[in-house]
């Protein structure tokens, strides 16, 4: 479905590129989380896929999609969903016509039809009351819903391709609960195939079946996300794994005087500091 | 003996009005933080965490209920004596990239707190802001620099220090890592550990996630519909959930799912 | 001065700048650069441009040299322009900052007031104040600072309403900042910026308004203006259009370099995306250029 090679993308003046020479496989029906932090590229990489760079980006490599038969259209073949739940519904429009106009304009549904499997995805989302919610404006729904319908407007002209982009960050851990779940349903039962960009770790491994880590623009390994996660092969991927906070840790005040792995910085390597007692 | 609580809210109150409808932000809330230990505050998006902590340092104001905090009553208290309870009782925010005016070097932001209350004459400002980035683990040469110049990690550590120059005994920590890369979690949290054995300051922590809850806090409250449903030891509310909600955020907490292959 | 550099990096803002300069020297230079009273007599009337090189753009009717009056001209119209734009913003900065911060009925207050004198156009308010008090230019610029000042306010109270709810501002009152403290020292700084997009359109109005009133015989008549030199060419447009022409283009001239300007200034304020700066940065890989 798609195959990227040696992708490196770079903005205007001094400073590293966000992308170098990455390369990475995603096999059609299969789910694919490019795992990274802040400046590792992953935002810089879905939106290349995506072909929504800004317009001073360098590119050097390619993305290519052997499994479609013609260059894919941002809305039909691909659909995107984004962070920032907020951001992007159009605030002066209602869902209903957001939602709809989608496949409108790529799939050339007559405006009735295309409200009625508005509606469909709608329900299908778990919004409440469908039919009204149609004409109702997103600042009248909460972050998680709102993100629940950027994602029918994604999916409404029946795309092969679901990009996201940290789709859940924004969230709070039940929504995102509820979020994961639908994603991984919907994945499902339409047979897509999915990107989606992630800090979260066990995230990825609750909804995908490949992890591509980036760190500094760079690919630092990949693979199928079961062996990735039990047997990593890059430090940066083992420093991530060893220091995620989960319901086991118990530092606080239940063990005094215990701390949190942390890393190193200079070289990936996990460690356990011992109390220190800052002056001032 | 029984310590006297730090921090004793009853009966808290409060009601918005949003989009033309009464919302119920808080809905009789009671709880009692100890000196130099830490309550976290946990609940899902609306359950009312952020409202009552708010309503802790006074940026709103509730309806109903009282705030005692080291035995003075906190909602009584005119403008100039709430001002001079001010240094014992702080805040970080959830998002450090707003959490500065983004003209202001650090330099400024950590003499702000020290010169509104004058706690150190201008000649000494610049030296005891370097001894504060120095006790959150920055290097003193970013001193003179703004906020958008430093990374989450960085910004964030600012806050702490901020928070800390005016030796507050409660720190108020609206979801104090959330907004920060995952590599850089841990060592925020390991800080707010030491700084917290170091001067025996009191946290008041909001989160939604419970793995950070799990680990930095001895006592948690739960919070659902502006209601406490269920409050105690960490350890005693994770291992045996008594309230639906409670049980919800345990289940929603991502697990690594480590499959074969 | 990062932003200067940035502004003179564009075309229009290299090009608005360096005219702007010119013309700021000028004025500056304007007793060393034409000596003696521009309004004297200085050579034969009606002489043409180019013919003498004592006069090299020629004379007026009364033997004036147009030159002079060009270079002093310049020094009136920037001083009333500029003085007549920082009066309008001065003034609409603190009402706007008030308002937004204060909101509850200042805010109502200030913004009828607003409204009030929105009916009212600067050039005919100017009219109305010479009237009472004669030609002068301090009547100029106070007339054209009361009918322009509206606009900045409402921008800046529209900056300083969004901001507010920012928490930097939440934070300076949890440390116990005094709320006018915060609006002027934290807020404001941060709220200017469209507010001095709008500097540019203030001058150029204030320039040509300045003109206009001239041109009618409303200026000051102690100082020569580019204006007045329209109008004392008006009576021989004929025979010596040179006259009006001159001094219209040097007007051309300034209001397109301040607008040129202007527009370099807007576009180089506009919103940068941030700069996002990773946690960790491998040694093998430059640091980030800061700033």
């Amino acid at each position: 479905m798609l195959a990227v090679r040696g992708l490196g993308v770079a903005y205007g003046g001094a400073g590293p590129p966000a992308l170098a020479d990455v390369s990475l496989d995603l096999a059609a029906g299969r789910r694919l989380a490019v795992l990274g932090e802040s400046g590792s590229g992953k935002s810089t990489l879905a939106l290349a896929i995506c072909g929504l760079l800004a317009a001073g980006a360098r590119v050097s490599g390619t993305v290519a999609f052997p499994g479609l038969a013609a260059a894919p259209v941002l809305g039909r073949d691909i659909g995107v969903v984004f962070q920032d739940p907020g951001g992007s519904l159009n605030p002066v429009l209602t869902i209903g016509e957001q939602i709809a106009e989608v496949a409108v304009v790529h799939r050339g549904l007559g405006w009735r039809a295309a409200a009625a499997q508005a509606a469909r995805l709608l329900d299908r989302m778990r919004i409440v009351g469908a039919q009204a919610a149609l004409r109702r404006h997103p600042h009248e729904f909460s972050g998680g819903q709102r993100q629940r319908i950027a994602l029918a407007a994604a999916l409404a002209a029946d795309p092969v391709l679901l990009v996201a982009d940290e789709p859940t960050s924004a969230l709070d851990t039940v929504v995102q609960h509820e979020m994961v779940e639908l994603l991984d349903g919907l994945v499902r039962e339409r047979g897509l195939t999915l990107l989606f960009v992630t800090h979260d770790i066990a995230l990825a491994s609750m909804l995908a079946d490949e992890v591509a880590v980036l760190f500094g623009g760079r690919l630092m390994e990949a693979g199928p996300v079961g062996r990735v996660f039990r047997h990593p092969a890059h430090a940066y991927t083992r420093a991530l794994l060893a220091t995620r906070l989960n319901l086991d840790t118990t530092v606080g005040e239940t063990t005094l005087g215990a701390r949190l792995p942390e890393i190193d910085p200079a070289d990936f390597s996990v460690f356990v500091p011992a109390r220190r007692v800052p002056h001032g | 003996m029984v310590e006297p609580a730090l921090l004793e809210v009853a009966g808290l109150h409060k009601r918005f009005r949003r989009a033309g409808q009464d919302v119920t932000a808080l809905d009789g809330v009671d709880l009692r933080i100890a000196p130099g230990t830490t309550l976290a505050l946990a609940g899902a998006s609306g359950s009312g965490k952020s409202t009552l902590a708010r309503c802790v340092v006074r940026l709103v104001a509730p309806n109903a209920g009282t705030i005692r905090f080291a035995g003075v009553d906190l909602l009584g208290l005119g403008e100039a004596a709430l001002r001079a309870m001010r240094p014992q009782l702080q805040m970080v925010f959830q998002d450090p990239s707003t959490a500065f005016n983004p003209r202001a070097t650090v330099a400024r932001i950590l003499a702000d707190p020290l010169r509104v209350h004058g706690l150190a004459p201008r000649a000494q400002w610049r030296a005891r802001a370097l001894a504060l980035l120095d006790m959150v683990r920055l290097p003193g040469m970013l001193i003179d620099r703004q906020p958008h110049e430093l990374s989450g990690g960085q910004r964030q550590r600012v806050a702490i220090a901020r928070a800390l120059a005016t030796r507050p005994r409660l720190v108020v920590l609206d979801e104090p890592v959330s907004a920060l890369d995952v590599s850089v979690r841990a060592a925020v949290l390991n800080l707010l550990l030491d700084l917290q054995e170091q001067t025996g300051v009191a946290y008041l922590l909001i989160a939604h996630d419970l793995a950070v809850v799990r680990a930095v806090a001895g006592t948690v409250a739960v919070m659902e519909a502006g209601r406490i449903v269920e409050h105690g030891a960490v350890d005693e509310v994770f291992a045996r959930p008594q309230a639906t909600a409670t049980r919800g955020l345990l289940a929603a907490v991502p697990r690594l799912v480590l499959r074969e292959g | 001065m990062n932003f200067l550099r940035r502004v003179l990096a564009t075309g229009e803002g290299l090009a608005g700048g360096a005219m702007l300069a010119v013309l700021l020297a000028v004025a500056l230079a304007a007793p060393v650069l034409a000596p003696g009273d521009p309004m004297a007599m200085a050579g034969d009337p009606l002489l043409r441009p180019f013919q003498d090189a004592a006069h090299p753009l020629g004379t007026d009717r009364l033997g004036r040299d147009v030159l002079a009056g060009l270079i002093h001209g310049a020094r009136t119209t920037l001083l009333v322009a500029g003085a007549a734009a920082a009066a309008a913003l001065g003034i609409g900065i603190t009402v706007g900052t008030l308002a937004g911060f204060l909101g509850g009925w200042v805010d109502e207050a200030l913004m009828r007031v607003a409204e009030a004198f929105q009916t009212v156009p600067a050039f005919l308010l100017t009219l109305a104040l010479i009237s009472v008090t004669g030609p002068r230019a301090s009547t100029i610029v106070l007339g054209i600072a009361i009918g322009a000042w509206m606009q900045p306010a409402r921008i800046t109270r529209a900056e300083i309403l969004s901001l507010r709810e920012r928490d930097f501002v939440a934070a300076a009152r949890v440390i116990g900042m005094h709320k006018l403290e915060i609006a002027f020292r934290e807020v404001l700084p941060n709220a200017l910026t469209p507010a001095i997009s709008l500097a540019a359109v203030i001058v150029a109005a204030a320039v040509l308004i300045e003109a206009a009133l001239s041109f009618l015989g409303f200026g000051d008549p102690n100082r020569v203006t580019w204006g007045s030199m329209i109008a004392e060419g008006r009576a021989v447009l004929r025979g010596a259009p040179f006259l009006s022409i001159i001094p219209g283009m040097a007007l051309v001239a300034t209001v397109l370099a301040v607008h040129l300007t202007g527009r370099a200034v807007a576009r180089t304020l506009r919103v940068r995306p941030e700069v996002v700066r990773p946690e960790v940065v491998r040694p093998e890989v430059a640091r980030p250029v800061l700033g």
